[in-house]
Formats: structure tokens, C-alpha cells, sequence
């Protein structure tokens, strides 16, 4: 088995804030590899955009990353100078954002953003006619029509679910071999988020190219990805092969994230919310910090954080799985009192 | 998702202003003491106040007093600014050009801000003809530099106290008339006010309720800014002799008659400019304070570069 | 945009009327007979009857006004109470001089202030940043005679390297450059400030906006990203801000002219109002007023261009 495509070990990054330092992402691990699909999921405020951010370095000014590598291609992003990471910024790895409408600069042509783009990493000598027929090639792959005629068309002339395409077009214009989604679908209504989820599918069929897929949908995430990673207050709580998880949820946090969403199964049941609330990133508890959540909480979760450990195939990040616990200390798995359905 | 959601980063929260309106006052002066451009600008205040006041006191010299034997001397034990070109001690007329500073500023911006209220409550209120002419009348006046506007009245009304005050107060009064309309507009249509309005509740009830309170901080910035720049206009008329008439130690006097005698002392000159500047720069700090306080929009401070 | 661009003109036009009423009307204000106030108490009543006439005061008050609107539409602002020069040419040698000047101090602060502002929004928290912000507004709120009256003594009097006085003759332009300097700078001096702040404060809000973090994750050069992307979105506002700083700018002006004797509008407009020549102060404020109402009409259509977003919605 070769070697991943990216690997983020003990992955750890803050934001500095007039409150205070915030610790948004703590010892995150996973790993992508060529062609596969990766999921991130999780709530808003769990960390994921950041990691999705933090990849690249392209953090807020008051964002920092404080440990861990980023592994690509055999060099650490974390650490890389800036005039080597800006090389794989857009080669080697791409990034899709949220809102299409903020992602592309309103005062320029799509034409001219896209020759910026191609220009990036070009040799310097290509004519603009070639790197215009270029982006015009991109466009009409991607699915936008009459292509030729709208390059020369400003962001705001396009609708939204165009717009997204467009920087799928950009985004894939070097050919990278990993492409970051970061919300990719979230501001899309349910027709448009499919169609992209589509591309995207047909994109890591044709071009082989990897997605890390960040969403907080879990419909999303089922439907595209083989492995993903679920994401709790910064940390990396349950990682594996989708299929097992969505089956077969390890850590609680998972199973009441898949147990609150409402399907016509469960009709006229009550809708199973997880009680409680996601601390606050300025006052994080020590010990796991879903445990003022869980119902299997015993003392141990509140004292100490629990390691990532490996278990039945997946990584889980729970107390409820560490053998190296005494029976009388380790929390007892009783799902019956857990929220929602088992 | 049926979870419960909450966004993890910290959320500042304000606590609702409790107490009377003194106790508000209070918490404001302390809230802008506590930065330092705020506090520079509240110590030239006080300063300015106290010598404002006691000027006859703090003053060594009267600024009338002439001396023509030791006529435009520079700073010594016995004039510590130096002296103009009748020998007057230019310390004293700076502190009594003080009192001639405040005393048009003051007069001429509170003259502004209740002349734009009306006018801005009025043409808000009414809206459709009114509104346009009032706006036609304010673009009109503003479509003069202030100091040219000011010229032109005192060269036919001719250099008085009061006309210099009614004259940049006019000058001025567009700008608190621009506020006020657009925030009475912003009222009418607000929710609350509709819903108050068909529970039968008065105009004035409203006004005072609903609009006073949100109008407040706007016009203390204003307010704030402005006195500078009376100031400044004020001491600029007195330079091109349109001021309030000599032998008045106006600091645009001072800064003209040592424009004058620029070839020989330039002391009376600095002495003015010194004072201007830094009251201006004082009034500026606490204006832009209030602005950061009462309405903190974006400021980009307090970023930590990172290598990117 | 083109109901817009209409309104905004019918606006405008309404404004002009009323500034030129006011400006006809302005004469009525003079306590007293303002051509004896000029001539003197023993000039001729002849003269002071042609003058009267001259100047249409012998009329009835709206005709006066009449008067004074079809003449300027003719280019006619009348003459001058002493010499019956024409005030319309007397304007029009003095103005040149003073647009040179706003303009030369214009592209002084854009030169300085931009890059300025540039530095400190790239830089945020840095110890440029900070002089910066002090400095600036020091700058702000420093009024155009001060800053003049201060060069004046420290380049003119003391060290004796800048002309003092004078305008220099345009067919000389190296002597002509030398006589600006000074005036140029002093009026520049405020608008450096400003401009720095305001760059500062729009580019920080662009730079943190989604697109220039899309454009760095596409691998573009740190430098094209600022300068190509972040600062045309940024420059936007400021457009609309210079058209109200002319306002200013003009105001500062006439300080300038008089501190250091050079010909303009200003000087031209201050030595009338000391010798009581009436119809010169009338003229000169209007062409003033004009040019601002001109220029801020100008500003707000190329901001309206500049932006095609709001191009739309409009």
C-alpha cells in the first residue's frame, strides 16, 4: 500500500482574540489517500472550515498553527516557506468555498480571474488567447453554457449554482491531485447541491482526483464519501470507513448526531435533540469534552481528555473503548440511555 | 440537523445599560478613559476647560498688556512663550485666545446641532416636498468649502462675535440635519414604531422613546468632531482678518500678526500653532474614541501578524 | 442607472439656482450703501450712480437676481466695483493657478497616502501601523494655515531653500515647480492623513473578504493579490470621499494662496473682501461652489461605473 496522499498528524491551531487564545483545532489525525473521497462532518463551531483553512494556511491574520504537520506530497505544509506553499496552493491541492458569491471578486471578469488563476502557476509564456480557450474549455466541462461569450461576464451575473461550478472550474484548471470542499453545497438549495455532488462524484471518477469533503450535512457526507471524519469542539472524535460508521456508530457523539436526523421511520416520535449545548471554546472543560453531554459520563471523561484509539476498524476517541482502564473506572455502554434510537 | 447548535467561539456579551442617564454618562467617560487616545483627549479637555475658566487666574500677563521694550522676544523665564510685536506676553494671549476658541465654538455647533435637529426631524417626519427642499437647501450650503461660506457672510454682514458664531453654525448645521433625517426615515419605518403608532401611542412619545435615545451617540461624535473644526474655521477667519475683531488674542490673530513678523520672530506663530493642534488633536482623539465605543465597527487592531 | 443619473441631475440643478440666488441676494445683506462703503464718502454721486446702475442695484430686488442668473448664463459675473475690470476674466487668469495647485497636492497625498495605507492594512499591528495612525491624525486635524505658516518658517525663513512668495511664471516650469512646492504640500499634509486612514481601513475590510482568500488558495502571488484584487475593491469608497475632500481642499486653498502670496482664486477672492470689491468676492465664491457641486457630481458617476455591482442595482 503506498503512501497517503496527505496526512495531518497532531494537527493544532489557535485563534488570538481580545478574549483571549482560542484553540480551535487540537490533535487532529486523519489521512487522505489518491482518488479517495473524505468526509468532514460536524456542527458549526466544531473546527472543521478551519481545518479545512488551516490545510493551506489560509487562516484569518489571527489564526495560527501551534503543532502538528500537514504532510503532502512527502513536505509538511505547516512548515513549508510561503513562496513553496503558494506552488501548491492550487496545484497540488484546491480549494472550493461556501458562498460562490464571496469567493469571486465582483469588480473582475470571471475571464480575468481565471487567467489570474491559470497565470499562477503558468510558465509565463502562454499567450492570453490559449489560456483564454483554456478557461473557456474549463467552463464547458464543467457544465456552463455558452461559454465563450460568458467569460466576459462579472460574478454577479451568473446564479448561484453556476457561480459554484466556476470555481469548481478554477479549482480544477491545474489538475491537482486533492480538492477541499469546504461547504461546497451548504448555500445551494437540494436540486443545485445535487447537481454539484454529481460533478464532484464524476471529477474523482475521471481525473482520479482526491476531495476532502467538509459539510455538516451527514445526508452529503453518506452519499459521497468512503471515509469520514466527525468532528466535536476542534477535536477529531470518530474516524473510519463511512459505511461502517453511518452503520455502526462507535463513539456517543456519533450516534446522537445520526439519531437526530429526522426520518419518516421515526414518525411521531418526539425528535431526539442532544441536550446540553457545544462549550465554549474560551471555557473548554478538561477531560473529553462531550461529556457534560453523554449520558455514559463517568469520573475519568471529566478528568482527562481520552486518546484516539484504534477499534474495529475505525479510530475513536472515547473512554468507553479504552481497555487500558480498570472495569470499575471505564463507562459502561448502555445504550438504552442514550438520546434518541440506538 | 435537530441538534442543538452553538457556535463556539466567544460571543461578547454586552450587559443592558442599567442606571439613569448619569450613571450612563459616568460609565462612558470611563469606558473612553480607559483607552489612551481617549484619555489624551479628555486630559486636553479638562485642561482646555480649566484654563478656559481661569484664564485671569492662570495667566501671567493681562493679553492687552503692552511692553513695546521687549517687543518680539523669544521664550525666556520671563515670557515663557516669548513676545509679540508689542511686546504682549504671548502665553497669556494664548491662554485668553482660548476662551475666544471655546467661546465661538461651542456657541457656533450647538447652534448647528439644534438647527440640524429640527430641520432633520422635520424634513424625516414629513418626508415628499418638505423633505426634498430641505435636502436642496442642505446640498446648497455644503456645496461651499465652510470657510468660504463664512467669508462671503462676514464680508457683507460684516466681523462680529455673533456673526462669526451664526455664520459657522450655519455652516455647519447640515451635517447633524443629515443624521437626524436619516434616522427619524430609519424610525418611521421600524416595526416598533408602527406597532406602538396602532396602539395609539403619541407623536412625541415616539420621538422621545424611540429616536432620542439612537440619535444620542451619532451627534455626541459629531458633536465631538465638529468643535475642532469651529475651532480651526474660527481661528482661520481671525487670520484673514474676518474674525472676531482685534485687539482679541484669537489664535488665528496671533498666527497673523506673527505671519507678519514671520521674518523676524516666529515665535508668535508657534506658540498659536502649538495650541491649535493640539486642541484639535485632543477633541479629534475623543471623537474618534466615542465613535470606537459607542458604535465599534471595524478597527484591524489587535491582529498578531503570521506567516502566511 | 440612467433614472439615477436623472434624478441626480435635476438635484444638482436645483442646488445651482439656489446657490446663485443666494449669491445674487448676498449684496442685499451690506448694512449700508455698499458702493459708497467702496468709493467713499467723497466720491462723485455721479460715479457712485454709475456704479449703482453697473450693478443693478438701482432695480427692484428680483429683478436683480433676473439679472445676475442671464448674465452668468452669458459668462457675465459683472464688473468689479473700482476698475470695471470684467470679474469673469479676472477669475479666469486667477483659476488655473489654484487647480494646479489642488491637483498637485491631490497627487502628492495619493502618492504618499496610498501606499501608506496599503503598508499599514498588509501590515496590521506593526510598528507602522501604529506611527501611522497617530501620525495621521495629527495630520487630520492640522489645518491648512497651520501646516502652511509651519513650512513657510521652517523651509522659507530658516532655512532659506523654498521661495517664500510668489507664483513663478508657467512659461518657466521648473521655477514655476519650485513656487508650488510649499503650497502644495501644506494642503497636501491633511489630505495624507486621510487618505492613508481610509485606504487602511478599506483594505482591511477587502482583505478579509472570501475572494482574496480564494484567490491566495489558487496559488496567486501575494503581491498581485493585494495590489490587483484587494486594492481596486478598495480604492471604490475612496473615490467617494475625494470628491467631498475637494471641498476641503478649495477652503485650504485660499490659506495657502495668502500665506505664501501666490496668484488663485483664493488670494484673488481675499484681496476683494479687504478692498470691498463686491462683485470679484460674488463671482469667485460661485465659480468655487460650482466647481465643488461639478466635481461631486463627476465623482459620484464614476464611483456609480467603477462598481458594477451597484451599476446594476441602480
Amino acid at each position: 500500500m503506498s503512501d497517503p496522499l496527505l496526512t495531518v498528524a497532531g494537527l493544532e491551531v489557535v485563534y488570538h482574540t481580545d478574549a483571549g487564545t482560542l484553540p480551535a483545532l487540537s490533535d487532529v489525525c486523519f489521512e487522505v489517500r489518491e482518488g479517495q473521497i473524505v468526509g468532514v462532518v460536524g456542527e458549526s463551531g466544531c473546527g472543521k472550515s478551519t481545518l479545512g483553512a488551516a490545510l493551506l494556511r489560509l487562516l484569518s491574520p489571527n489564526g495560527e498553527i501551534v503543532g502538528g504537520r500537514v504532510m503532502f506530497a512527502g513536505r509538511d505544509l505547516a512548515s513549508l516557506s510561503s513562496g513553496e506553499l503558494r506552488k501548491v496552493r492550487g496545484r497540488g491541492i484546491a480549494t472550493v468555498f461556501q458562498d460562490p458569491l464571496t469567493s469571486l471578486n465582483p469588480t473582475f471578469t470571471v475571464g480575468q480571474q481565471m487567467i489570474d488563476a491559470e497565470r499562477a502557476h503558468g510558465q509565463g509564456r502562454e499567450s492570453k488567447d490559449v489560456l483564454r480557450r483554456r478557461a473557456i474549455d474549463a467552463l464547458t466541462r464543467v457544465g456552463i453554457p455558452d461559454a465563450a461569450r460568458r467569460i466576459r461576464n462579472h460574478p454577479h451575473e451568473f446564479s448561484g449554482g453556476m457561480r459554484q461550478r466556476i470555481m469548481i472550474a478554477i479549482a480544477l484548471l491545474h489538475e491537482p491531485s486533492l480538492l477541499i470542499a469546504d461547504e461546497a453545497t451548504s448555500a445551494l438549495d437540494v436540486t443545485l447541491e445535487a447537481q454539484i455532488l454529481k460533478l464532484l462524484k464524476e471529477i474523482n471518477a475521471s481525473h482520479g482526483t482526491a476531495i476532502l469533503l467538509i459539510s455538516h450535512n451527514l445526508g452529503v457526507i453518506a452519499e459521497v464519501c468512503e471515509r469520514v471524519v466527525v468532528m466535536y469542539a476542534g477535536r477529531a472524535v470518530e474516524e473510519g470507513d463511512v459505511y461502517a460508521i453511518f452503520d455502526r456508530p462507535l463513539h456517543p457523539y456519533t450516534r446522537a448526531l445520526l439519531a437526530a436526523v429526522p426520518s419518516p421511520q421515526h414518525r411521531g416520535t418526539t425528535l431526539a435533540a442532544i441536550p446540553g449545548r457545544v462549550p465554549s471554546l474560551l471555557a473548554l472543560p478538561p477531560g473529553c469534552k462531550y461529556a457534560d453531554r453523554c449520558a455514559h459520563a463517568v469520573a475519568v471523561c471529566f478528568a482527562r481528555e481520552p486518546a484516539s484509539l484504534a477499534r474495529e476498524g475505525l479510530r475513536v476517541r472515547c473512554f468507553l473503548y479504552d481497555d487500558s482502564l480498570p472495569a470499575a473506572d471505564k463507562p459502561r455502554a448502555d445504550w438504552a440511555k442514550a438520546p434518541g434510537r440506538a | 440537523m435537530a441538534v442543538a447548535a452553538r457556535d463556539g467561539k466567544a460571543a461578547a456579551v454586552r450587559a443592558p445599560a442599567a442606571g439613569g442617564a448619569l450613571t450612563r454618562l459616568g460609565r462612558l467617560i470611563r469606558e473612553v478613559a480607559r483607552r489612551p487616545a481617549g484619555l489624551f483627549g479628555l486630559i486636553v479637555i479638562c485642561l482646555l476647560l480649566v484654563v478656559v475658566v481661569a484664564a485671569p487666574l492662570v495667566a501671567p500677563y493681562s493679553p492687552y498688556a503692552q511692553d513695546i521694550v521687549h517687543r518680539l522676544q523669544g521664550p525666556s523665564l520671563h515670557h515663557l512663550f516669548g513676545t509679540d510685536e508689542l511686546g504682549r506676553d504671548l502665553l497669556s494671549r494664548v491662554i485668553f485666545g482660548a476662551r475666544i476658541a471655546l467661546g465661538v465654538a461651542i456657541p457656533a455647533v450647538l447652534i448647528a446641532m439644534f438647527v440640524g435637529l429640527l430641520t432633520g426631524l422635520i424634513s424625516g417626519y414629513l418626508g415628499g416636498g418638505t423633505d426634498q427642499v430641505a435636502i436642496v437647501g442642505m446640498d446648497a450650503i455644503q456645496a461651499f468649502p465652510a470657510v468660504i461660506l463664512a467669508l462671503a457672510l462676514l464680508a457683507v454682514l460684516g466681523p462680529s462675535l455673533r456673526n462669526v458664531v451664526i455664520v459657522i453654525g450655519v455652516a455647519l448645521a447640515p451635517g447633524y440635519a443629515r443624521v437626524v433625517r436619516a434616522m427619524t426615515r430609519a424610525a418611521k419605518q421600524n416595526q416598533y414604531v408602527e406597532a406602538e403608532l396602532s396602539l395609539g401611542a403619541s407623536t412625541t412619545r415616539i420621538a422621545v422613546h424611540h429616536l432620542l435615545p439612537n440619535i444620542a451617540a451619532p451627534l455626541f461624535i459629531l458633536i465631538a468632531m465638529d468643535i475642532p473644526s469651529a475651532i480651526a474655521i474660527e481661528a482661520g477667519l481671525a487670520f484673514l482678518g474676518l474674525g472676531v475683531p482685534p485687539p482679541s488674542p484669537s489664535w488665528g490673530a496671533l498666527l497673523a500678526d506673527g505671519f507678519s513678523y514671520v521674518l523676524i520672530s516666529p515665535w508668535a506663530i508657534i506658540a498659536a500653532s502649538v495650541a491649535l493642534m493640539l486642541t484639535t488633536l485632543g477633541f479629534a482623539m475623543l471623537g474618534e474614541t466615542l465613535r470606537d465605543v459607542l458604535d465599534p465597527k471595524l478597527s484591524g487592531t489587535r491582529r498578531r501578524r503570521k506567516k502566511r | 442607472m440612467l433614472d439615477y443619473a436623472l434624478r441626480r441631475l435635476v438635484m444638482t440643478f436645483f442646488v445651482v439656482v439656489l446657490i446663485m440666488t443666494f449669491l445674487a441676494l448676498l449684496i442685499q445683506l451690506v448694512p449700508g450703501d455698499p458702493v459708497r462703503l467702496v468709493l467713499g464718502a467723497k466720491a462723485p454721486e455721479e460715479l457712485v450712480q454709475s456704479v449703482r446702475h453697473d450693478m443693478y442695484l438701482d432695480k427692484p430686488v428680483p429683478a436683480q437676481v433676473y439679472y445676475f442668473f442671464a448674465n452668468a448664463l452669458h459668462g457675465d459675473l459683472g464688473v468689479d466695483f473700482q476698475s470695471q475690470r470684467s470679474v469673469t476674466s479676472l477669475i479666469w487668469t486667477a483659476l488655473p493657478h489654484t487647480a494646479i495647485l489642488a491637483l498637485a497636492s491631490l497627487a502628492l497625498a495619493g502618492l504618499l497616502g496610498v501606499p501608506l495605507g496599503v503598508y499599514a492594512a498588509t501590515h496590521p499591528g506593526g510598528w507602522l501601523d501604529r506611527v501611522t495612525a497617530v501620525a495621521t491624525i495629527s495630520l487630520i486635524t492640522m489645518p491648512a494655515y497651520v501646516a502652511g505658516l509651519l513650512l513657510l518658517l521652517v523651509f522659507s525663513v530658516h532655512w532659506s531653500i523654498m521661495p517664500a512668495t510668489g507664483t513663478g511664471n508657467l512659461s518657466n516650469p521648473a521655477d514655476y515647480l519650485k513656487h508650488l512646492a510649499l503650497p502644495a504640500i501644506a494642503l497636501a499634509v491633511t489630505w495624507i492623513g486621510y487618505l492613508a486612514r481610509l485606504v487602511r481601513t478599506s483594505m482591511l475590510e477587502v482583505l478579509n473578504e472570501r475572494y482574496i482568500m480564494a484567490a491566495r488558495s489558487q496559488g496567486i502571488r501575494d503581491r498581485l493579490v493585494v495590489y490587483k484584487y484587494a486594492l481596486r475593491n478598495a480604492v471604490i469608497p475612496t473615490i467617494a470621499v475625494v470628491g467631498v475632500g475637494l471641498g476641503t481642499l478649495l477652503g485650504g486653498a485660499i490659506f495657502v494662496e495668502v500665506i505664501f502670496a501666490r496668484a488663485g482664486l483664493g488670494m484673488l477672492i481675499y484681496n476683494s473682501i479687504q478692498t470691498r470689491n463686491f462683485p470679484i468676492v460674488r463671482g469667485g465664491v460661485l465659480v468655487v461652489a460650482l466647481l465643488f457641486v461639478a466635481v461631486n457630481l463627476l465623482t459620484d458617476f464614476v464611483y456609480h461605473m467603477v462598481d458594477p455591482r451597484i451599476r446594476v442595482v441602480s
